[in-house]
């Protein structure tokens, strides 16, 4: 798609929910403090898409991207000598080591930035779910209204990039039947915003498709006449003494609807039609497909999408015991599709507009719960001061002083170092730390946002960023 | 720094406000690890204004302009020339507040301003006077005396002399409004029933609506739909919900740092208690009101403006008296006069322990005091006892002094009742109401008739003005979201809530859910009609070993669509329907509840209890049973418990189906035991809470405000209860369309639904027109038009409920359908 057409792409879809927009503006909901991008002094996009890759549960950076002193197990040895539980292994770029198991990643952290010293609140108490809403929205709950999701701001601010696909996608988290279900709720949404702007959420890519097409058991042709017929059926106007007003809202989004799932587009949500070799790069595990999902709507023009490993308490990166196996396991999940999600955006020529953050709400540590001097209740499940069993091997406890985030394409630097870890227990950011804020302040520059764009609710500002006091930290554009 | 930390609102202030940036900053601030390099700026709202506010603005503003100098608005300081952009050392303002001279030096009075307070407006003046435009220092523009007001009826103008009219019909003819047009019978029907108790009308409601001539008809559907308590409290249970937080799952459930106080809500609705009870019972709080006020507990670190005595302070002040506490929370609101101290004061009643003041989540050394909103209603003692501070603010509160306590909730049920407050935004009522009039007359006529919610309900519900047609929503067109510059014109249409959408289509459908999760109604309210039976009034003294039969025969024309039998017995039973053994029981204190459902039959049907006596000498024995049976089409449920109606008889035969058909066997009425109750008393709840759960699992009156909410519902608006939440959302949103048009929760009811309807054609023989207009009936309470059923007719395709299937989809997706008119 050229500009032009994407621009009046976007035209249309503001066409459409601008009945939605005044309605808005009825209720006292919240009004627009700045559109940015009709600003002369707004920031020039260097991505049009966002793709967040979640790695939930807490990864440990001394085992993944931030390699420290290695101790291989061995019974006897005292956990306080262990820092990190995997060998160091060279990387495409010179001065940068990472883990042994990321050995795809290795290859291609030319494309991108690695920034060692993002750093998270200690919150006083270590539940994921809080640390994931803060990640997630920038603000610490509880907060006196629902705060939004980055990706839902980004829907809100930018609109859809092509009118077919939801602005904002959500890509592995299942909502339903999982641990801590209403604590992840509360922050996959768009909050005040409305639903307008929330998630669009598929937790299993290969059922995908599903979400776009009609329903089950329901051919294209059955669709299409019940819809013909339900446009008539509005059209007669029996009986009805609705507004306009609210009956032309409901019928816009009523064809919206119709649109995407009758739309051309929506195949890019079919991942069967993915040639098999293709496939099977990414099919290490659901998050590999979910890379490919979202390669493959990035293509199709989505603006926002977040593909998570999938936060269930206690499972995936989320180790409170058998730490060094679990981490190698999830390696292997997320090893090959993340560099292969990168090759593919290069290929297509599309990663230099198409901003890639790999992120996760704090690192782990085989010690120190928090931060040194915190409160936090020890969560480790597999306790020892000397290790006896493999399970006690591994990095069992969180740790909110110093964790890595990956970025790639969007404008953001290449072959790129940012920030320093101590090299030895306590591990904090000790050089140029990130905090959440200025690292959302970061990808919201690069979407062209600024960061202290706003909404007035419930007639107080609300920013993008906390306060609107984010900055982005210019050194990691190239 | 740059202009842009700034943004344009433009609010009304009272008295001196101004507004803020960054409001947030405090709210947070702890998360910000120390070492961040910031940058040096001014944040306008918290280094700049309140200095402004507290030293300057007496004699610089409203006017009053000492030394010609305004400080009303960043160009007004500009135009007096004490400010040099960009130099503060060449700015008067600057050399005044720095002076040494007594004469020169700003603040004249009082204690210099402080070495940090003058650095900052140096680095104010030298970043070019950050100031929005839009922010002007303002006169209050309006204020309402807080008692309240008798209200003088104008003179009838139209044919109506209900008093919501005549004060109306006079704000029309100033406003140059046009009068309203009747609305159709069956509209107003459909907006009465969902407004009220948030259902569809039946059909036969329809019809007889319809051909019920009587003038009054319309008053006296109010009253008759007021008066179904259950149905009541199962549509305003959401409302409540939503206001008081209160869910049936959610943060803090499960660890015990939050409590539900469904129960009791639900019982305050079935009995419309007092609105000024029912809040004293919410803030000085028994055990199972006590959920409220408890707030949620969060794990961890939380920001100071959120510890539970925080929260008790923003909720009952949003919620009771559209006051906005969250900004005073934390710090002098910068949009209205509440103060830290006022939202500390509240916060104090409620506290455990003494509660030291945080500004901006930083600790000032000071403890907060009890301190009540309104210091002319009343005072706290502080020095009294959190219960009795709870038992004082509860009075307070409902004090009759208090006029906002009854504005701030006649308001909100007018928001509900007509799409609009009379007061909007809801929870800001110091702003002008578009017709204050209409507001105190409501209020008053509230607390005078005993603060009786339904009577409110009432009286909006019978005026013309509700009974009229609604009108295109000439404020939301506008855009305005300020009361003042909005006219009237009658009742918007409206959007069903998310709970009323589904409610409607399980109507359709059959698709409730078998069970509910609100735990409502208590045990002990259920009248048992069964009691403890025996064959003779000996049984104190039953031999041991005895056995004895009882039998209860009944007819039933059609299969029920539930049926249990709650049965319990010193010492053991033997459960037989029709014969077939069912159940067995040999501990009278744990009853057992049999669904008999699969063994009844139409006609005649038979119960049959084996009763033995166990033990070694003569000791008590008894019996009891409830049989439940739930009929076909109504929800009502008809129960036949064990009593003088049930017969005995001893035999030796031992085979059931045998003793029935046994022609020579002689039955007695059975004995009714004084005083087994009180035997017995351990088991009589569990029979109590059994026949309440057949009750609650009713699937015709289940209700979606009864279950959590599944994420078609949420999509749908139905909220996280996480905030106080006191509106939902008027529009359908592109994500909620797509839910309803491929979704899977509404597909699968639609799915049911179809199946459902098609087994009805089949049984009544309706014709596919028949099918239609049953269908439009149901849904919209009209009947299909002709071209409308050429539209629809034949209904054809290759699986024949499909075609329904799809009827169904269109006939919920019709607008007229999804709004209330």
């Amino acid at each position: 798609m050229n500009i032009q057409t994407k621009i009046e792409a976007r035209r249309d879809f503001l066409k459409m929910t601008s009945a939605a927009a005044l309605a808005a503006l009825a209720t006292g909901a919240p009004r627009l403090i700045r559109a940015d991008d009709t600003k002369p002094d707004a920031p020039a996009a260097t991505a049009d898409t966002c793709i967040l890759l979640w790695m939930a549960g807490g990864m440990a950076a001394p085992d993944t991207f931030d390699p420290k002193r290695y101790e291989p197990f061995e019974k006897g040895l005292a956990a306080e000598k262990i820092i990190s539980t995997f060998p160091e292994i060279d990387t495409v770029v010179d001065n940068i080591k990472i883990t042994q198991g990321l050995e795809q990643i290795a290859r291609i952290l030319d494309r991108g930035t690695l920034i060692r010293s993002h750093v998270q609140a200690d919150l006083g108490n270590i539940l994921h779910s809080r640390h994931q809403y803060h990640w997630h929205t920038g603000y610490v709950p509880p907060q006196t209204v629902a705060a939004p999701h980055i990706g839902a701001w980004m829907a809100k601010l930018l609109g859809p990039r092509n009118p077919a696909i939801p602005a904002f996608i959500d890509i592995g988290q299942r909502l339903e039947g999982v641990g801590e279900k209403e604590e992840l709720k509360a922050f996959h949404t768009a909050g005040f915003l409305g639903s307008e702007f929330g998630p669009f959420v598929l937790p299993y890519p290969d059922q995908a498709i599903e979400s776009v097409r009609p329903p089950k058991g329901m051919t294209p042709k059955r669709f299409e006449a019940r819809f013909r017929m339900y446009r008539e059926l509005v059209n007669q106007q029996h009986g009805d003494d609705a507004s306009d007003y609210q009956k032309e809202s409901m019928m816009r989004s009523m064809e919206n609807a119709y649109r995407l799932l009758s739309s051309p587009e929506r195949t890019a949500f079919d991942l069967t039609l993915e040639p098999k070799a293709s496939y099977d790069r990414y099919n290490t595990s659901r998050f590999g497909q979910g890379c490919l999902l979202a390669r493959r709507l990035t293509e199709a023009g989505a603006r926002f999408i977040e593909v998570t490993t999938e936060y269930v308490p206690f499972v995936s990166w989320d180790t409170h015991e058998n730490g060094h196996t679990t981490a190698a396991q999830m390696k292997k999940d997320v090893d090959q599709p993340i560099a292969q999600l990168i090759l593919d955006l290069e290929q297509r020529g599309l990663l230099d507009r198409t901003l890639v953050v790999i992120a996760s709400e704090f690192s782990r540590d085989m010690m120190i719960e928090g931060v040194p001097g915190s409160t936090a209740r020890d969560q480790s499940r597999a306790k020892a001061d000397i290790m006896a069993e493999m399970k006690q091997y591994g990095l069992h406890r969180h740790f909110t002083g110093g964790s890595s985030v990956l970025m790639f394409g969007g404008g953001i630097g290449k072959g790129v170092l940012y920030g320093k870890t101590a090299a030895e227990r306590p591990c904090l950011a000790i050089e140029k730390p990130v905090t959440i804020t200025d690292l959302h302040a970061t990808i919201f520059r690069a979407m062209g946002i600024r960061p202290d764009s706003g909404l007035d609710v419930e007639k107080r500002p609300f920013y993008v960023t906390q306060d609107g006091k984010g900055k982005p930290v210019g050194e990691l554009f190239g | 720094m740059t202009k842009s930390n700034l943004h344009p609102l433009k609010l009304h202030w009272a008295t001196i406000v101004l507004t803020a940036t960054g409001l947030f900053t405090c709210q947070t601030a702890f998360i910000q690890p120390s070492w961040g390099q910031e940058q040096k700026q001014v944040d306008f709202a918290h280094d700049i204004l309140p200095i402004l506010q507290s030293r300057c603005a007496k004699c610089h503003s409203n006017g009053v302009f000492k030394g010609d100098l305004s400080l009303e608005s960043r160009d007004k300081l500009i135009d007096s020339g004490t400010v040099e952009l960009g130099a503060h050392a060449n700015s008067q303002l600057f050399e005044r507040i720095t002076s040494s001279d007594p004469d020169e030096q700003m603040p004249p009075e009082g204690d210099r301003l402080t070495a940090a307070q003058v650095e900052k407006f140096a680095a104010w003046i030298d970043t070019d006077l950050v100031w929005p435009a839009e922010i002007e220092f303002k006169r209050r523009i309006f204020s309402r005396p807080l008692g309240l007001r008798a209200v003088a009826l104008p003179d009838q103008r139209s044919d109506s002399d209900h008093p919501v009219d005549r004060i109306i019909d006079n704000y029309f003819r100033r406003n140059s409004v046009k009068p309203l047009e009747p609305l159709s019978d069956h509209l107003f029907l459909r907006r009465a029933k969902l407004d009220l108790l948030g259902q569809l009308p039946t059909i036969d409601e329809t019809r007889q609506f319809a051909d019920n001539e009587d003038p009054g008809k319309q008053e006296k559907l109010i009253d008759e739909l007021l008066s179904r308590d259950r149905d009541y409290a199962d549509h305003w249970i959401s409302f409540w919900n939503d206001l008081l937080r209160n869910d049936y799952v959610g943060t803090g459930y499960i660890d015990g740092g939050r409590e539900q106080i469904t129960e009791w809500l639900h019982r305050s609705l079935i009995t419309n208690k007092p609105y000024d009870r029912f809040v004293r019972e919410l803030i000085s709080p028994s055990p199972e009101s006590v959920g409220f006020i408890k707030g949620i507990k969060w794990r961890g670190r939380v920001n100071a403006s959120q510890v539970e005595p925080l929260q008790f302070s923003q909720n009952i002040s949003q919620v009771f008296l559209g006051i906005n506490m969250k900004c005073a929370s934390c710090h002098d609101s910068f949009i209205d006069d509440w103060k830290l101290n006022d939202a500390y004061g509240l916060a104090a009643i409620t506290a455990e322990q003494p509660l030291e003041i945080h500004r901006c989540d930083v600790p000032t050394g000071e403890t907060a005091t009890s301190k009540f909103v309104f210091p002319s209603v009343g005072q706290i003692d502080g020095s009294l006892s959190r219960t009795q501070r709870l038992e004082q603010l509860a009075a307070l509160m409902t004090s009759r002094q208090n006029g906002r306590f009854p504005r701030t909730i006649v308001n909100r049920l007018w928001h509900r009742m007509t799409g609009r407050g009379l007061v909007h935004p809801v929870d800001v009522m110091a702003n002008e109401a578009w017709s204050e009039p209409l507001l105190d007359f409501l209020a008053v006529d509230f607390v005078d008739h005993g603060y009786d919610l339904k009577r409110t309900l009432r009286m909006i519900a019978t005026s013309r003005m509700y009974r009229s047609r609604s009108v295109q929503a000439s404020g939301q067109l506008l855009g305005s979201s300020t009361s003042s510059d909005f006219i009237f014109r009658g009742v918007d249409t409206r959007r069903m809530t998310a709970e009323q959408l589904v409610d409607a289509v399980w109507t359709l459908t059959g698709a409730a859910p078998r069970n509910i999760d609100a735990k409502i109604g208590s045990p002990e309210d259920v009248e048992l009609t069964g009691k403890w039976v025996w064959k003779d009034a000996g049984a104190g003294q039953s031999p041991a070993g005895e056995t004895v039969f009882f039998r209860y025969e009944f007819e039933i024309d059609s299969l029920p669509l539930a049926s249990s039998i709650v049965t319990t017995c010193d010492n053991q039973f033997e459960l037989f329907v029709n014969g077939k053994h069912v159940a067995k029981g040999t501990d009278w204190a744990a009853p057992i509840t049999s669904d008999i459902r699969p063994e009844l039959k139409v006609g005649k049907n038979v119960i049959l209890v084996q009763a033995s006596n166990q033990g070694d000498s003569p000791n008590p024995a008894a019996l009891f049973a409830e049989l439940l049976l739930r009929s076909d089409n109504k929800s009502d449920i008809e129960r036949f418990g064990t009593d003088q109606n049930w017969d005995w008889t001893e035999s030796s035969v031992n085979d059931p189906a045998e003793l029935l058909n046994h022609e020579q066997i002689h039955w007695y009425p059975a004995v009714v035991l004084p005083g087994a109750n009180e035997t017995y008393e351990s088991a009589m709840p569990l029979v109590q809470r059994a026949v309440q759960q057949f009750d609650l699992a009713d699937p015709i009156t289940a209700r979606a405000s009864l279950v959590q909410a599944d994420l078609l519902m949420r999509s749908l608006g139905r909220p996280n209860r996480e905030q106080v939440v006191t509106t939902r959302p008027e529009t359908l949103s592109t994500l909620q369309a797509l839910d309803l048009s491929n979704g899977e929760i509404l597909a699968g009811w639609l799915q049911t639904g179809a199946n459902q309807w098609l087994s009805a054609q089949r049984e009544s023989k309706w014709s596919d027109q028949e099918l239609v207009t049953e269908l439009f009936e149901q849904a919209l309470s009209r009947g299909p038009a002709s071209d409308e059923l050429k539209v629809l007719i034949p209904l054809h395709g290759e699986d024949p409920a499909g075609p329904i299937e799809d009827l169904l989809w269109m006939v919920v997706m019709l607008p007229e359908f999804q709004l209330i008119q």
